[in-house]
């Protein structure tokens, strides 16, 4: 990956992509080369806090001030609890959101496969797409997991959401849309990992990983490496 | 709770600690100091309310589970926050497929701006003072990277001029709107 500054154009370290960081008028692919680069140079973290100082006294003056729901407090204080407390089948990233939806998901992809694994048993490619999910669902019943959606970064991007092991042994990408065309790359302290396409399953394609290094977040590429929606996974403190 | 707002001098008290340290505590504390400052500007950005809870929740969940990169020389962790949470509402609303929809709601609100109140009217002539000091062309780059939440290509190509040109004007300006403010006496928040 190159340099920020080289792409810029503008010497050694990060110049005007910093006040162009602190606006949001960057790309993410931008800023994600910016917020290496400050990780390891003072000189442009102070230069990006000055910035920031002067984005944050443009808000303080004109963005008009609401109170937030009381419900999104809750929501914050009960992440933070799920976060330090592992409790079974709680979701920590979305606690206030409905997560019987997934239960549901989880369980109809039980019964599916039980049907399927008997209808296609005589089928080596079925028999072993039955095994998959069997191994996937007996996962999914003895893990405690969290789920997250993907934020769409280009258009077009299909609903996608990645359920995951709270103690980062495994994700599950769904994606809704036989035919999304991507890949799935992880992204952990150990480095970046290609997972290959997500396997149409009737109306979604889904990808199943273990050993996945506890990936801080997962990334969907298009053929032309672009990415098309990322997703942050958060893991309870160990 | 009310929130205490215009200035990051509570940043060096036991709950910032405690939020770097990680404890839901420091999580908690901080919510309610700055909750409400993040929360408005991500409202101000994605213009719905259940986008913008998930855009202060993902991004305060965030930040907190990954307190060691947030260094103290970069400045006051409020604006560190603050600016994750603009960049986090800017990325989602950019996602094109949901622009639209955005935008009608963003028109929709317009009729219920009377339940708003400006943060600091004071302030905010302040800034229109010092904005109105820049050179047009520096002052129309920004107001468009900063009001019309463009990314710099889109500001390039609305002025209809070269990137380079126009990354400069925007930096440019933000730079001196920032010595013109110190030099204005209160300086930034």
């Amino acid at each position: 990956m190159s340099h920020p500054s080289e792409r810029a154009g503008v010497g050694p370290h990060v110049g005007d992509l910093a006040e162009l960081y602190a606006l949001g008028a960057l790309d993410p692919e931008q800023r994600a080369d910016v917020e290496t680069h400050v990780a390891q140079c003072a000189a442009c973290s102070r230069a990006l806090g000055a910035a920031e100082s002067t984005v944050a006294a443009l808000d303080a003056a004109f963005v008009p001030r609401q109170k937030p729901p009381d419900r999104l407090g809750h929501r914050i204080a009960a992440s933070a609890r799920a976060a330090l407390t592992p409790t079974p089948l709680r979701t920590a990233q979305h606690a206030a959101r409905p997560v019987a939806s997934w239960y549901a998901t989880a369980a109809a992809l039980v019964l599916a496969a039980g049907v399927g694994a008997g209808a296609l048993a005589e089928h080596t490619a079925d028999a072993r797409q039955a095994a998959r999910d069997s191994t996937i669902l007996a996962t999914l019943a003895t893990s405690h997991f969290n789920h997250t959606t993907f934020t769409p970064l280009v258009a077009r991007v299909p609903v996608s959401k990645v359920l995951y092991a709270r103690d980062g042994g495994w994700f599950y990408v769904v994606i809704d849309g036989a035919r999304c065309g991507c890949r799935v790359v992880a992204h952990s302290a150990a480095g970046m990992r290609d997972l290959g396409s997500p396997a149409a399953r009737g109306a979604t394609a889904t990808l199943f990983a273990q050993d996945a290094a506890r990936p801080r977040f997962i990334e969907l590429i298009d053929a032309a490496n672009t990415v098309m929606a990322k997703a942050t996974l958060i893991y309870p403190r160990s | 709770m009310r929130e205490r707002t215009g200035t990051d001098q509570f940043d060096d008290d036991r709950g910032v600690a405690d939020f770097l340290a990680g404890t839901s505590r420091g999580l908690e504390a901080v919510y309610r100091r700055y909750g409400g400052f993040l929360y408005a500007v991500a409202r101000s950005v994605l213009a719905d309310d259940d986008d913008a809870q998930d855009c202060v929740h993902d991004t305060l969940l965030r930040v907190w589970q990954n307190a060691r990169s947030y260094r103290a020389e970069r400045g006051a962790l409020r604006t560190y926050l603050l600016v994750a949470v603009r960049n986090d509402a800017l990325s989602r609303k950019r996602a094109v497929a949901r622009h639209a929809r955005i935008e009608e709601r963003a028109a929709r609100a317009d009729d219920q701006m009377y339940e708003l109140e400006m943060t600091d009217p004071i302030e905010a002539a302040r800034l229109r003072r010092a904005l109105a000091t820049l050179p047009a062309e520096q002052r129309t780059a920004l107001e468009l990277a900063y009001f019309g939440q463009l990314t710099h290509v889109q500001v390039a190509e609305r002025l209809n001029a070269p990137l380079g040109t126009v990354k400069s004007r925007i930096a440019m300006a933000l730079r001196k709107l920032s010595s013109s403010l110190r030099d204005d006496g209160a300086g930034a928040p």
